[in-house]
Formats: C-alpha cells, structure tokens, sequence
C-alpha cells in the first residue's frame, strides 16, 4: 500500500489523461452543434407521424446579425424518434429538444388515438415536462411556418402568448405535465389552448424585405380532450370561464353595461377562484376572488372622475362572470366531459363515499353555484 | 481483528454528515415512483413509516459505534456472522445503487451515454476512495455536505410549484394493506445505516461534545424526505408512476427567472457527488467485511471492484434490472439482516462492554 503512495503524482496524471479520453470517447456533441428545437408540431399523415420542427441555428450568428437564424424542417415516420432521425439527418446535426418551449399538436392525433405520443413526452427525458402545450386548428406545420407579423417566429410567439406567468382571461395554459396528470387522473379530460393563425399586415422589417403578407397566431379558445378521444372546443365567453375556474387569471378585461348605459370594459389584475365541494347536496360553489377596476372613468355621485364600480356596476359584472362560468359548465355537462376535474375534487375530499354514491354519469348530478367577490383599487 | 492500522475513527459532526447522504440520495431518485406506483399518493405515508424504523435504528447504531470498535472486536464467533451480514447487504445494495446511479448518468447526462465508460468513471474513484479508509470519506462527506446544503437550499428558495396539494388525498387511496406492502417491498432502499457499524464514532469533538447534532440530522433528514415526497405527489399526481429519476424532475420546477433558468444543474452536480460518497460507504462496508475473511484491503477491493463491475456492466444493466433484483425475494433476508443486525449488535456490546468501554 505504501509503495501506492509513492506513486501519487503518476496516479494524480493517470486520472487527469482518462479524464482527457473520457471526453473523446464518449459520444458528447458540442452544444455549437446541435440544432436547439425551439417548437415541434406532431401530426398525422396516413400511418406515420409528422414532426415538423422549429430549429434555432446557432452557428449562423445571433439575433443582430440578420439572416436565417431559424429553419423548420419536416420529418416522418411510423415512431417519433423515426422523424427525429431525419430532421437530424437533413438538418445535418444532432437535435437538442432540452430548450423547446412549446409542442403543437394537430386534431388528427387524437382522431387516430395517438395521444399517447404526448405521454411519451412526459417519460422520455428529451422534453423538459413545462413545455408548453397546444392544439392546432389545422396543420401544426402550418402554424410553425406562419410569417409572424408581431414576434420573431411561431414558437416564440406562441411561448409568450401562452405562457403560464402571463395567465390572462381566457388563456388556460397547459403544459405536458398539466396534460399528463389530467390524462392519467380518473374520469378527467385534459384541456389546452387552441391556436389558429390569420391575416395581418406586414410589420416594418417584413415590409421592407417586401414580404405583402404576414400572419397573427389567435388563441382565444380551448380544446377539451376526453378520454374516448372526443374533442370539445370552447368558444371565447365560456373558454373565459373556464380560464377563471381553472387558473390564477393576472389579467384581462371583461365588457359590461355601466350606469351610463354605455359599454365599459371592467380590467381584472388578479381573479383567484377556491371550489368547495358538497356531497350532500351533490354541488360545488366557486368562490372568486377578483381584483379589478373601470376601465374607464365615470363621475359619481360627488360630481369627481372614478374608477371604481358602482354597486349596480359589480352586481352586473358578478352576473357577467356567472354567465361565462355556466356557458363553460354547460359545455361540461352537454358533452360529459369533465376538464372541470368535478371528479377529481370530490374523491380528493370524500374517497370511497363518493365514488360508491355517483352513477356513469355524475356531471348531472352536480349543481354548480358562484360567489364572486369583487375588491377594487 | 481486522488491521490495526485501519483508520475508521470518525467524530460525530462526520457521521451527522454522512447520515444526511446516507439517508437521503437514493431514496430521491426511482423510489418515488416506485412507491408511487404500489401505494398511490399515500407514498408519503409509507416513507413516513420506514423513516420512523430508519431513526430508531440509528440509536442502535449510535450505541454501538460509540461504545466500540468493530474492527478492534476479536469475538470470531461473533464477529464471522456479522461480517458476513454485512458484506452480503452492502453488496447486494451496492449492485441495485450503482446501477440506479449509472442508469442516470447514462440516460439523462448523455446523448448515448455508453455504460462500460460510465462504470470505468465510477469505479476507480470509489475504490480509492475506499482504499484510503472510512476516515477519508467521513472527511470528504464532511466537506460535501456544505455543498449539498448550499444546493438544496438554492432549489427550495426558488421553488416555484404549479401542482394540487389535493393530490395528496384521500390518505390510503389504494388502501392500507398496500401501504404497508410497499413498505416491505422497497426495503432495500432503506437501512442506510447497516455500513456505519464498520465506523468507530467519538462522541467528544475538540472537547465538545457534539450528541445532539445526530438526533437534530435525522429530524432533517425525516422532514426533508417525506416534504419531497409530498412535492413529487403534489406536482405529478396519478402520473407519479411514470417519473423515473424524481430529483432531477423536480429540480426543474425551481428556477431563478426565465432568462438564467433553473437550479437543477447544481442539482445534478450534487447528487452526482452524493452518490459517489454514498456508494464509497457502502463499498467500504462490503470491504471491509470482506478484508475480515480474506485479511487483505488491496485484493479486497479488486475482488469486489470486479463483482460491482461485472454484474453492472452485463447483469443488472438497466435501472428496471435493478428494480427486478431488489425486489426479488433476496429482499427478504436482507431486510431481517438490516433491522436485526444493529440490534442484536447493540445488545452484544451492551453485554460484553457495557459502560466499561466508551470511545
């Protein structure tokens, strides 16, 4: 053993040179090249799976040095690491999905049950499970080539448009873990943004580069997927509801009438929303929380400008919320789709009394009630 | 009587330290999904459980290490059992740790990280880290333990959770009987404790005695992991099952902004050397039990290097082996060895010793 001692200093270079070969002869590709997915789209074409992806090149200069910073390219085949191959392949570099910030997913891949693909996502350690995560009214491929008139490209866009701090009326963001919990939870149909791209006018860089058409990336409602593969969408007043059940709203307006009789837009800086649940009456009473304020001035009885609600104002806007949360609660119950996750909250409170006590179809069972109250500042 | 020269005096701050990776790597990594997998969200309940029969086995332990020194015990007939406990215990859970822990590096580290590579990383650092004794990795825990807490305490600062603490409920969801199954099912993953009886702990430190540091770690050490439990529970819900490797999940979910990212880097990079001190304990364990029968440390070593080595690199190569191999029905012994051994070990020195010999 002493003799070991003797020799410290060869030992010491013996594992400074198999760290050195380590490096070499381990297959690990310099991040330079790599190509950084930015977005995917999954879609379906016959039997194989389209992946279209949003890809940043880094090696051709940075955000100031102009050109073709980003490419999408295509991919298919009957597995998704199939498709991931020749993107690699054409794109000539190793992909590196650890940055992608947001999936798109066509209709087709719930018609033809490959919802399973997004689980995937969840197991496999490629895509971090915050990555953001939409449905695509039409081609996701279509959505990534859109020409972005207000942002660099679809998938950054989108990142913003949807991102969970933003979280305002009418966004439900989601994203694979939210998908993957839903999915796996009993009963529970998993929601996400639905995004659809229109016309829109060149921005300033585009029209001097004489691009005459540009795109606008809209998401204002959401799809519902449930467990037999039905997809359910909710059009903009009851995808508001649903938004302020389901997530911390931190913005967004709501049109009511004022005493004025005239339209005014009542801002919300922060709506939070506490669901009680009651077995023996078989309801649930969402109590809000909503922070808000005119949008516009009114003079009130003092004869000065305010922005704060008359009480007839609040009663009107209570009304307004209650309605969006119907429209949504409605869409529930007409489809037997519970992305309300009445189930979920009842056997989190009740367990086995609840799940001995409801048929198949419990929606109808349940009553739903709100209390909104309202603060201003 | 092992070696005389055999340097395995530690002082209590040192086995604190070592307690807190001991108790803790492993058990962050597959565990949670496994037990998610059998007892549903009651797996709190059940680390809950196997933590409380963890510490009150640390009393034993603590008896016994403080009261003597196992290497010096020269009681063959008692000491021919124990060893082979413990070198049978320590190898079997050296295999299933070592093959969790290259199973990580080879599949979230790289691309197509290549196992052979990855246990030629590992083994020669444990080795040597074995080689120089169980005084050198209590030192080496002693330093890392800052670096673990400097870690852990950046991922709880920015910790930002977007999960329903109603996935915690109901408590025994899928009831209690599997519950108490996956308790006994997992048990490999527990007994942490089994390689410090190779350790002679002195209780009095520069001249201060240090006996309340240990109760104060376990109370960490208990809190810490059924919080993380709680967490995986509340962030993953019915999808717990599915999350390999939790700790690095989880530490995605804490992050200083949107523009410097996440804290799961320093993460990784710590659990990666966690797990280096961890596997050096238990490889010392088997060692040195090991060294009882065959009297050299150096052929030791290499006899159990090519075990580790050939049952990683072609038996137990995947983290789902690993899994099969610890829950097979070994476990059964092995889990009446770890509860039984510090007891009965505690008696024996209790009996021959009794206040006579304190360290």
């Amino acid at each position: 053993m002493g003799k070991l001692v003797k020799y410290k200093w060869l030992i010491f270079v013996l594992i400074i040179v198999s760290v050195l070969i380590f490096d070499a002869i381990v297959y690990n590709v310099a991040i330079d090249d790599r190509g950084m997915v930015l977005g995917l789209g999954i879609d379906v074409e016959g039997d194989e799976i389209l992946v279209s992806a949003q890809i940043l090149l880094q090696k051709n200069g940075g955000v100031s040095s102009g050109g073709s910073k980003y490419v999408t390219i295509n991919g298919k085949d009957k597995t998704i690491k199939g498709a991931y191959s020749q993107i690699s392949d054409k794109l000539g570099m190793d992909l590196s999905l650890a940055h992608t910030m947001i999936i798109i997913i066509s209709r087709q891949i719930v018609a033809h049950d490959k919802v399973y693909l997004i689980k995937s996502f969840l197991t496999d350690d490629e895509v971090s499970d915050l990555t953001g995560l939409v449905m695509a009214e039409g081609s996701p491929k279509d959505i990534l080539d859109a020409k972005i008139a207000y942002g660099e490209i679809a998938s950054l866009q989108l990142q913003r448009i949807v991102a969970p701090q933003r979280s305002v009326l009418g966004i439900t963001s989601s994203n694979i873990m939210n998908f993957a919990v839903a999915y796996f939870a009993p009963n529970t149909a998993c929601a996400m943004p639905l995004v659809h791209k229109i016309k829109a006018d060149p921005n300033s860089e585009q029209a001097s580069n004489q691009v005459k058409e540009a795109e606008q990336l809209i998401v204002n409602r959401t799809a519902v997927v449930t467990k037999d593969g039905t997809i359910i969408e909710l059009e903009q007043d009851a995808n508001e509801g649903y938004s302020l059940v389901r997530s911390a709203v931190k913005g967004g307006t709501i049109s009511i009438m004022g005493d004025d009789n005239r339209p005014v837009g009542v801002q919300i800086f922060s709506s939070t929303c506490s669901p009680k649940y009651s077995i023996d009456d078989m309801s649930v009473t969402y109590n809000f929380s909503i922070k808000c304020m005119r949008g516009s001035g009114r003079i009130d009885e003092t004869g000065n400008i305010s922005y704060l609600l008359s009480d007839k104002e609040k009663e009107r806007f209570s009304q307004a919320i209650n309605q969006r949360v119907k429209e949504a609660w409605e869409v529930s119950q007409q489809n037997n789709a519970d992305f309300w996750r009445i189930y979920e909250g009842f056997y989190q409170r009740y367990g086995k009394k609840w799940t001995n006590k409801i048929s198949g179809d419990y929606l109808g069972e349940i009553s739903i009630k709100t209390n909104v109250k309202i603060s201003q500042r | 009587m092992i070696n005389s020269r055999e340097n395995n005096n530690i002082y209590t701050s040192q086995m604190v330290a070592m307690v807190l990776i001991l108790a803790t790597t492993f058990k962050v990594v597959m565990l949670p999904k496994y037990i998610a997998k059998d007892a549903g969200n009651s797996a709190y309940i059940v680390i809950a459980i196997m933590m409380a029969i963890e510490l009150a086995m640390y009393y034993f332990v603590y008896y016994s290490t403080t009261h003597f020194n196992i290497l010096k015990e020269d009681n063959k007939l008692m000491m021919i059992p124990v060893m082979a406990c413990i070198y049978l215990v320590c190898m079997f859970k050296a295999v299933v740790f070592f093959g969790e822990a290259i199973s990580y590096v080879a599949s979230t580290l790289f691309d197509s990280g290549r196992i052979a590579f990855i246990i030629l990383a590992f083994l020669p650092v444990i080795a040597y880290l074995v080689y120089k004794g169980g005084n050198t990795i209590a030192r080496l825990s002693q330093v890392i333990i800052w670096i673990v807490i400097i870690a852990v305490g950046l991922s709880v600062l920015f910790l930002r959770v977007q999960g329903n603490v109603g996935n915690l409920f109901p408590m025994f969801d899928k009831g209690a009987l599997e519950v108490f199954n996956a308790c006994e099912k997992y048990s490999v993953w527990f007994g942490d404790y089994l390689p410090l009886l190779l350790l002679c702990v002195h209780k009095v430190e520069h001249g201060r005695s240090r006996k309340a540091w240990l109760p104060i770690a376990l109370g960490v050490v208990y809190v810490a992991l059924i919080g993380f439990f709680m967490l995986f529970t509340i962030l993953y819900g019915g999808a717990a099952e599915y999350i390999d490797f939790a700790f690095s999940k989880v530490a995605v979910f804490s992050k200083i902004s949107a523009l410097l990212g996440s804290t799961d880097f320093p993460t990784v990079i710590t659990w990666l050397l966690m797990s280096i001190i961890k596997l050096a304990i238990v490889f010392y364990a088997a060692t040195i039990s090991l060294q009882y029968f065959i009297k050299s440390k150096i052929i030791a070593i290499l006899v159990n290097v090519a075990i580790i080595g050939i049952l990683c690199g072609f038996v137990v190569i995947t983290v789902e082996q690993a899994h099969v191999l610890a829950t097979s029905w070994v476990r059964i012994p092995i889990m009446i060895i770890q509860y039984a051994l510090p007891i009965v070990l505690a008696v024996y020195v209790k009996v021959k010793y009794g206040k006579t010999s304190k360290v």
